[in-house]
């Protein structure tokens, strides 16, 4: 596992992998905004569709990985809609004809069209995740947020040195369970919850010292010189950033307001 | 010529030192994967339970919003911390993806409120209580709207409930809690929490 | 004595950047610092000239405040860790304690120990840049020095690949290559050779010994590794164990009576020092005394306590494909063994220990423990360690981690001694043995921590206690991830002498270690290479055709000290040059 490469290995080049990330994070917060804004089923299936063809023609993201890649979604999207369906007011408006009664629980029409949006916004969600993180590494949108968004770069530069460090932290936190194990510590009932915070203490400790020492590494390389800092790779805004969040907004407005 | 010099007290100070900013992104990443083992954990059980009562265990999500400005005691710390940990698990593979930042910044921007309230200066468990129950409200005020917006009034607010109590206990006072407990380790002693 | 004044040429290309100071000198007056919340002072009473472009090797025992000299040097002391800062450090005439950090961050570069804790990009080529964006160098500059930085530090053609994929011996070059780009004229390594196997250990000190011999760097050295760093010292500036300066000498002419309270003080101390004829006991680790009892149990006691079939491990594959990390391993362990396992970074030899400990199941073959020693036990079988409950566990097999923190269990040094001896329910062991907890600490000279929380505890204490953890308890095969990396001496012979001891009981102990000096206090060496055992037999054969290419830096690892005394080097030989 590494935090540090982008989270579906490595793209070939297509248009989007030339677009700044900026612009892609801006395009994205515009279609999950779209996405929310109605309980219409619609205007989420429209804008999940505009994500799968733009990832099929533009994204040069490895297909084949994406579904395993979405997989975790499913369970979430199907019990998220699930219990908006059965859950939702609208059963419980009796101007509203029963559309099915499964034991005591009513359910109507429109319960089942604003279930099925609120199902459908994780899609959009989970596809635009992909279009904004796939397609470069996590340095690039550092790069791109301090350079055009001018995100404080001490605190962007910063987080990225700790999600290098994040896999030792998943390699420690299995070695302390072991090292537990192995010195006949066992822990049942109740015990659980203590041994959980016991481990949980021992591994923020040790992410602790990490970040000490990681920090004392970068303001010996001058992090914090005051030095107004430079950019070994500079990101230019293009036409093509412009256009992406062009046709971004465009898509969002057509899926909103186009009739069925 | 023996010149004596001792150095002030740099955390005193609101300027972020490095060790600050890279304490709070690691712990927030830290938790980002303690979060992953109590999805395996408990999450995966509870879940079954759903709405609204699975909301009674969502404080877990919110203790960094509360530990990270327990132990630098820096303005932005709690945001900054809450937006670490959701870059995390976007870059994992979340469920909520892109949203997670959002939500992210909310529940920070929550507990955020409470400590600058209080100017940075007052870090009690009472505080801390009431930091995470903000941290709480702002998952609330998020969540409710984009993922729950069917539901009945009423499971609604029992949603909101659970989570500004579960953000109290879990965040708050738990997360208190295990900020004693570090210090106690000596691992923080490069923060002004420890003194 | 009178030294070659260095080469006065101060290239084009530093000139071109900011008024540096060429290669500077360091001059300590009186200074001392002591960290915020200490009473002691983590160094006191430094006084030393060291003249441009001269080399500085930086000797004494652990604790003793050799990494604070390097964060002055840097001004991470006083300006970003916070204590009480006394006397002058001037770097070229400039004073630390009131130059901006910045000023000393364009003219100072700082290697730390470990390299993964200083590596902050994804990309090699990021990583290099990182330090010159800091500094704000343009863009053109930077495209032109990251591949030059690149090149000299060994690593031409290495830009694009991701810093994860890197062995360790790459990442302490990438660390070089860091501070290097920057062209600093004062270059400080905190022992930039801890944790690489021999050649990876032998080719770093060379890269340094090309620098040195450059004369175009100022450079302080902090070693363990002395044999081979003296003779790239110019100057040696010896500490005590309470941080105090003992001395200040050209390499060549320490007096005795400093050596002999370096040696006091529980530092190593190099073999050329020592007096060519006597030598006094425990001060070495070649020598017969601190050797131990070399002889092993007889026969009969030899019993099998664990054995390993076939055993194969993949970790999962990640974005750069997955690799076999162990392969077909077979491996016997006897009652009273002493088993080495060598090989370079990345052989196994971490996930051996780990497989053969039940903490990772193999994906084929298989490991079985048995109890105890000798004795009624005999007709046990023997048992996968990953199907045992913990509380079964811990008598048949103990591992002592590389680093000891993430096996601590308990809030004080007491407690995490008695801690698994409480939880084991099964027999004791050597019911002989009145050994309570804290008598336990005070023999690892913790006497005086009992009821610190591990945790406060410095490196050197960490690895004792999780030493002495196993004391009161001891498993019947006991495994050790580099146990004495970064010891002293004296915390090498406790380690030591505790092994044989419980050895001499009928404990079998496999020990992995890059330090070839603890080869001929093994019975048998194990050799890994890519995942396989490329040799298995004694320590002498290993040694006389070490199974690996180049095969001199395991060689004269373990041969050095001997050669070093017989072919009479004596110290300082760069003073000849
Ligand atoms: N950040 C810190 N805060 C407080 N005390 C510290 C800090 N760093 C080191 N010390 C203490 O200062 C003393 C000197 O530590 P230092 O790391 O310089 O030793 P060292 O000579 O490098 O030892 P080793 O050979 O084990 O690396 C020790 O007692 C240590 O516990
Ligand atoms: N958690 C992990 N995930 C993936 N690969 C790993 C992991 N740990 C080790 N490896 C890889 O497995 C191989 C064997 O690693 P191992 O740590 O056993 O080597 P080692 O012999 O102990 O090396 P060293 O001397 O550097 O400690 C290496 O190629 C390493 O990169
Ligand atoms: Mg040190
Ligand atoms: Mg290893």
């Amino acid at each position: 596992m590494s935090l540090m490469s982008s989270p579906l290995g490595p793209v070939r080049p297509d248009f989007l992998t030339r677009v700044t990330p900026v612009a892609r994070l801006l395009a994205g917060m515009i279609w999950l905004v779209a996405s929310v804004l109605t309980l219409d089923p619609v205007v989420p299936i429209r804008l999940a569709a505009a994500a799968i063809v733009t990832i099929v023609l533009w994204s040069g993201l490895p297909l084949r990985r994406i579904p395993g890649r979405m997989a975790p979604l499913g369970f979430a999207i199907l019990s998220l809609t699930f219990f908006s369906i059965v859950l939702s007011a609208a059963n419980s408006d009796r101007a509203l004809a029963t559309l099915a009664q499964i034991g005591p629980v009513r359910i109507t029409g429109p319960a089942v069209t604003a279930g099925l949006s609120v199902g459908l916004r994780v899609v959009v969600i989970g596809l635009t995740t992909l279009l904004v993180f796939g397609p470069s590494d996590p340095t690039r949108l550092a790069d791109s947020l301090v350079q055009q968004w001018r995100i404080p770069d001490r605190f962007a530069y910063g987080t990225l040195g700790a999600l290098r460090v994040a896999p030792f932290m998943a390699d420690d936190w299995s070695v302390i369970g072991a090292a537990r194990r192995l010195r006949g510590i066992r822990a049942s009932g109740l015990g659980r919850i203590r041994d959980f915070g016991d481990r949980l203490l021992v591994m923020l400790v040790a992410a602790i010292r990490r970040a000490e020492r990681l920090a004392l590494a970068m303001d010996a390389r001058g992090f914090d010189s005051g030095i107004r800092r430079s950019h070994f790779r500079e990101m230019h805004v293009t036409w093509r950033d412009w256009l992406t969040v062009a046709v971004a907004l465009a898509v969002a407005v057509a899926a909103l307001t186009l009739d069925r | 010529m023996s010149n004596v010099l001792s150095i002030p007290n740099a955390s005193e100070s609101s300027r972020w030192r490095t060790v600050d900013i890279i304490v709070v992104a690691i712990l927030a990443v830290a938790f980002g994967v303690v979060f992953w083992a109590w999805n395996v954990y408990v999450w995966a059980w509870l879940g079954f339970l759903d709405k609204p009562w699975a909301s009674i265990i969502s404080g877990v999500w919110l203790m960094p919003a509360v530990v990270a400005p327990l132990i630098v005691r820096k303005p932005g710390a709690a945001i900054f911390a809450e937006m670490v940990a959701a870059i995390v698990s976007v870059m994992l593979g979340s469920q909520w993806g892109l949203d997670t930042l959002l939500s992210g910044f909310v529940q920070g921007a929550g507990a955020e409120i409470i400590f600058g309230f209080l100017m940075y200066r007052n870090f009690s468990v009472i505080v801390a209580f009431i930091a995470g129950a903000g941290a709480g409200i702002g998952e609330a005020l998020h969540d409710i709207p984009v993922y729950y917006p069917t539901l009945d009034g009423s499971l609604q607010f029992g949603i909101a409930a659970l989570d500004i109590i579960s953000g109290a206990v879990i965040a708050g006072v738990l997360g208190w809690l295990l900020v004693r407990s570090l210090k106690r380790t000596g691992a923080l002693t490069a923060f002004p929490s420890s003194r | 004595m009178t030294l070659p004044k260095p080469a006065a040429k101060e290239t084009a290309e530093s000139a071109g950047k900011s008024a540096g100071f060429g290669s500077p000198s360091i001059e300590a007056v009186d200074l001392e610092w002591t960290y915020a919340g200490r009473s002691r002072p983590a160094l006191a009473g430094i006084n030393f000239l060291l003249e441009p472009g001269r080399v500085l090797l930086v000797l004494g025992p652990s604790g003793c405040g050799k990494s604070t000299l390097a964060r002055a040097l840097v001004g991470l002391v006083p300006h970003t860790l916070p204590g009480r800062w006394q006397g002058s450090l001037r770097i070229g005439g400039k004073d630390v304690a009131t130059t901006p950090a910045r000023f000393l961050g364009e003219h100072v570069g700082l290697v730390f120990q470990d390299p993964d804790s200083q590596i902050v990009m994804g990309r090699v080529d990021d990583e290099v840049a990182f330090g010159l964006e800091n500094r704000g160098w343009a863009r053109p500059d930077m495209q032109a020095r990251v591949p030059e930085a690149l090149e000299q530090a060994g690593l031409a053609g290495f830009g694009l690949r991701g810093t994860h994929t890197l062995s360790g011996g790459e990442k302490q070059r990438l660390a070089i290559a860091d501070i290097l780009a920057a062209r600093p004229s004062l270059l400080v390594f905190d022992e930039p050779t801890a944790n690489l196997d021999p050649p990876a250990m032998h080719a770093t000190l060379e890269r340094l010994a090309e620098l040195a011999e450059r004369r175009e760097h100022t450079i302080v050295l902090i070693e363990h590794r002395l044999e081979a760093a003296l003779p790239l010292a110019d100057f040696v500036l010896l500490l005590d164990d309470e941080g105090r300066q003992l001395a200040f000498r050209p390499a060549g002419s320490v007096g005795p009576e400093a050596i002999a309270l370096l040696e006091k003080s529980g530092a190593w101390v190099p073999r050329a020092w020592k007096g060519t004829g006597e030598r006094r006991g425990e001060t070495e680790p070649d020598k017969p005394d601190w050797r131990g009892d070399t002889t092993a149990p007889t026969a009969p006691t030899r019993q099998l306590l664990l054995r390993a079939e076939e055993l194969c491990f993949d970790y999962p594959a990640d974005a750069s494909g997955s690799h076999a990390a162990l392969e077909s391993v077979s491996l016997e362990a006897r009652a009273g063994e002493r088993i080495a396992l060598v090989g370079p970074n990345g052989a196994g030899k971490s996930t051996l220990l780990f497989l053969l400990a039940g903490l990772r199941r193999p994906s084929r073959g298989s490991v079985g423990l048995r109890e105890v020693a000798g004795g009624d036990s005999s007709l046990e079988d023997l048992r996968d360690p990953s199907r045992l409950r913990p509380q079964e566990i811990a008598s048949r097999i103990g591992l002592v981690f590389q680093d000891p923190e993430l096996g601590f269990v308990a809030r004080t040094a007491r407690d995490e001694v008695a801690a698994t001896s409480r939880a084991s329910t099964s027999r004791h062991r050597r019911k002989s043995r009145p050994l309570d907890s804290d008598g336990v600490l005070a023999r690892f000279g913790l006497g005086h921590l009992t009821d610190q929380d591990p945790f406060r505890l410095s490196q050197g204490e960490q690895r004792r206690l999780s030493l002495a953890a196993l004391v009161l308890r001891p498993p019947a095969v006991l495994l050790l991830d580099e146990p004495t990396f970064g010891l002293d001496r004296r915390g090498t012979e406790a380690v030591m002498s505790l092994l044989d001891e419980q050895r001499a009981t009928g404990q079998a102990q496999l020990l992995a270690t890059h330090d070839p000096r603890l080869l001929p206090r093994c019975d048998r060496v194990v050799a890994l290479d890519q995942g396989r055992i490329v040799f298995d037999g004694t320590p002498a054969e290993f040694l006389a055709n070490p199974p690996y290419s180049p095969a001199d830096p395991w060689r004269d690892g373990a041969a050095l000290p001997d050669a070093a005394t017989n072919s009479g080097a004596g110290p300082g030989t760069k003073d000849l040059r």
